[in-house]
């Protein structure tokens, strides 16, 4: 996970929506610190698996995502994250 | 149900193989229990492919009855095979795909009380015979193994022949793959099945495959709109943990994805790889079979959804079933029916930075969140036939398949479709009549039911147009608030659809003009065709009497009635006899022909006076008619009372002798005349 400040378009795998691949350099603030939780992991059964990731952006509260990883090429790539609650909750409805 | 032994049942099958499938002849179809014998998986040679007549559960009830098989209207029976999907199975209990109550709705504020399975609908359906096919101990293979679709084939081929009917199939996923290759090999009625089968249902059938098994192949790029259907499946699996239950009849969304996923490896799980090469050699359903194709729509809203800080464009996720794309499901079909769900999907931290997520309910009111492993939904893959919305599709469309191979009735028609006639427009009956009309303005209905008396001669009852099933030629009835309208011959179909009708005026010989009004004698049925007798006016009848009798074969072109043979008959035939037999001085014969003995002794006294009389060529006149000026008057004789029809014979007498010697002809019935007066005017 630490190559989503240096080369985060290295982990957007083929065939994500458009425009993602172009714009990873945005999915992280400058500056921030991306922590990921090993112990977090859920294996899906299918090589790949769900994972906790913290991004703390400078004078941001964190955020945590759970993301959706997966193994292409042999390299690990994330498919998609989830914008995570901190409990369980019901959050605001899309109307 | 009586037992046979093993001899009885050889015996059977020899005579169902040279059994003449649509017979209208053929004794009534034996009770379904020897179709399962016959068809079975023994008979059959199909190995651990299991084949039974489904035998009611004591949890499917009607009204807190078990239900039971019943026979249709003609005591016939029509096999339904249920066909399971590949991770499932299809014999009725437990375990079987078809057989779990149905109890889910996708309405949010429902609930469903149904008390029956799938299966128990059907066989609580009036001409219905379960069959299960079940097919699990090769359900990793591909349909076109020996013990998928051929086996399927040879069922199908089986219990057509032995039930005299076209098959209905109901297949689950891969199911309704499997009966898709039967359909399109050859059978016993040419190079596919299109003859064999009438109807097909669906549900979840990945038609052109299975996104969900691009999973199982690796760095696919199989597009961006896939991918979020691809993370939101992935992002489930791992919170329901990997792998973890193998009961799918739970229902549960977990419990849906796993057992797929696992069989994901298999021949069958690979060529469900949408735009697999296998998929893509599988024909298209032959024309001749209606197919009904039921999905699951699930929408998962997804409101975080994205890559870190980067929203995706869409936050709404639509799945299918989850297993298999709304597109997917639906291809092909001729009919579909979707139940869709929505429901928002957040993922959240808890203690100890677990992971969590939980789907909850669309919708504005506070439903609280379940947890992802114990949501269970009408639209997911494995639960689709617990769905009352798809059931009862499933079930409507198999009802009415069944109900259109029942014959045309007279109860049917009493709700039938009429033509435009007597001034009033076409429209449908109810209870035997056209509503709407106002009062005084006339009516139009069935004439034995404006009359108040049975069916009768009114109507008959015969395959009219060549397809196998009953229909009927009934009269109607109509006039527009005055004096009867000839009356109509329409030809129905089962349905009761209109085939076509003909007026009876429009029906005669040339010479003739039509009457004022025409009524049906008799209606009788005759090998596809039918023979109409009616009765009208002559030229010069008033309109109260009717003296010609028509007899037509009416039949039924493909689109239009067509009448030849026409015959008529008047009062004359029986004038030529009666005069032939005094000729010859017959007077018995002459006698038989008359009212009263005293017309015939008055018919040989005249005889006596005026032989050139008796010897001439009558000419026969209607009460209207234009009589000779000599005869004028003999309309006015009380003598006259009963007669419609008056023939004078003329004589050569001059002076005071008589002019004429009339006949006086009364109209019986139908094609039945008596002299009724001799008079010498």
């Amino acid at each position: 996970m630490k190559q989503l400040t240096t080369d985060p378009a290295s982990l957007v795998p083929s065939g994500a929506p458009t425009g993602i691949k172009a714009q990873a350099a945005q999915a992280v603030p400058p500056g921030a610190s991306v922590t990921a939780l090993p112990k977090t992991w859920r294996p899906d059964g299918i090589g790949g698996g769900v994972m906790t990731v913290v991004i703390g952006a400078p004078g941001q509260p964190p955020v945590s995502y759970a993301a959706v990883v997966i193994q292409e090429g042999g390299r690990w790539k994330v498919l998609a994250t989830l914008k995570m609650q901190t409990a369980a909750t019901p959050s605001t409805r899309v109307s | 149900m009586r037992r046979i032994g093993a001899a009885a049942i050889s015996i059977i099958l020899i005579a169902l193989q040279g059994l003449l499938v649509g017979s209208a002849a053929a004794a009534p179809a034996p009770p379904p229990a020897e179709w399962g014998q016959a068809c079975g998986s023994a008979q059959l040679g199909l190995e651990k492919v299991s084949v039974a007549l489904a035998q009611p559960l004591k949890d499917d009830t009607k009204n807190g009855k078990r239900v039971a098989y019943s026979p249709d209207s003609r005591g016939r029976y029509t096999p339904i095979i249920v066909v399971h999907g590949w991770t499932g199975s299809s014999t009725h209990g437990p375990d079987g795909s078809f057989s779990h109550r149905i109890d889910l709705t996708a309405n949010r504020l429902g609930t469903v009380s149904a008390t029956r399975s799938l299966i128990g609908q059907y066989q609580d359906l009036p001409g219905a015979a379960v069959f299960t096919f079940d097919y699990h101990p090769y359900s990793a293979r591909w349909v076109d193994d020996s013990h998928l679709g051929p086996a399927l084939g040879k069922v199908i081929d089986c219990l057509y022949r032995a039930s005299g009917q076209k098959v209905i199939l109901v297949g689950h996923s891969m199911g309704g793959l499997v009966a898709r290759y039967a359909a399109t090999h050859p059978g016993v009625t040419g190079p596919d099945r299109g003859g064999e089968i009438s109807t097909v249902v669906t549900f979840g059938t990945p038609n052109t495959g299975s996104v969900v098994a691009m999973l199982a192949a690796a760095g696919i790029d199989i597009g961006g709109s896939v991918e979020t259907h691809l993370a939101v499946v992935r992002m489930i699996l791992a919170t329901c943990g990997a792998l973890a239950s193998n009961e799918i009849e739970t229902g549960s969304v977990c419990d849906t994805l796993t057992p797929p996923l696992r069989a994901f490896a298999s021949d069958a799980g690979v060529a469900l790889r949408s735009g697999s090469s296998q998929l893509a050699a599988l024909k298209p359903w032959p024309k001749a079979i209606f197919v009904d194709a039921l999905a699951g729509q699930t929408t998962f809203q997804v409101p975080a959804i994205g890559w870190f800080a980067l929203p995706w464009a869409t936050q709404s996720v639509a799945t299918g079933d989850v297993i298999v794309t709304h597109d997917s499901a639906v291809r092909g079909a001729d009919l579909t029916k979707t139940v869709s769900c929505s429901y928002q999907l957040n993922a959240f931290r808890g203690a100890a930075d677990t992971l969590g997520m939980t789907v909850g309910l669309l919708s504005a009111s506070q439903v609280a969140d379940v947890p992802l492993k114990a949501f269970s939904g009408p639209c997911f893959h494995g639960s689709l036939m617990r769905s009352i919305e798809l059931t009862n599709e499933a079930l409507g469309v198999v009802a009415e398949e069944i109900d259109s191979r029942q014959p045309v009735t007279a109860a049917s028609l009493r709700s039938a479709p009429v033509p435009a006639a007597c001034q009033h427009p076409a429209g449908t009956l109810r209870n035997g009549t056209l509503p709407g009309i106002p009062q005084g303005e006339g009516v139009m209905g069935l004439a034995w039911t404006l009359f108040n008396e049975p069916p009768g001669n009114l109507l008959a009852l015969g395959d009219l147009n060549g397809d196998g099933t009953g229909d009927a030629a009934a009269t109607l009835y109509c006039n527009a608030g005055g004096v009867s309208w000839p009356e109509l011959i329409a030809f129905y179909t089962r349905g009761p659809k209109l085939l076509g009708h003909i007026d009876l005026n429009d029906i005669g010989l040339p010479g003739r003009e039509p009457g004022e009004n025409a009524s049906v004698h008799r209606l009788r049925y005759d090998k596809g065709a039918v023979i109409a007798e009616w009765t009208t006016q002559q030229n010069d009848d008033p309109a109260a009497v009717s003296s010609l009798d028509y007899t037509a074969k009416l039949r039924w072109t493909g689109r239009k009635i067509v009448a030849s043979d026409i015959t008529a008959t008047t009062e004359r035939a029986t004038v030529d006899r009666f005069l032939t037999a005094l000729r010859r001085g017959d007077r018995v014969a002459a006698g038989k022909l008359t009212s009263a003995i005293g017309w015939t002794v008055e018919a040989v006294t005249m005889q006596s006076l005026y032989p050139e009389a008796i010897a001439a060529t009558p000419t026969c006149y209607g009460i209207n008619g234009d009589f000779p000026q000599a005869a004028e008057q003999v309309v006015q004789s009380p003598f006259m009372d009963d007669a419609s029809r008056i023939c004078l014979l003329p004589t050569t007498a001059t002076g005071n002798g008589a002019r004429y010697i009339a006949l006086g002809l009364t109209h019986l019935s139908f094609g039945q005349w008596q002299i009724s007066a001799v008079l010498a005017i």
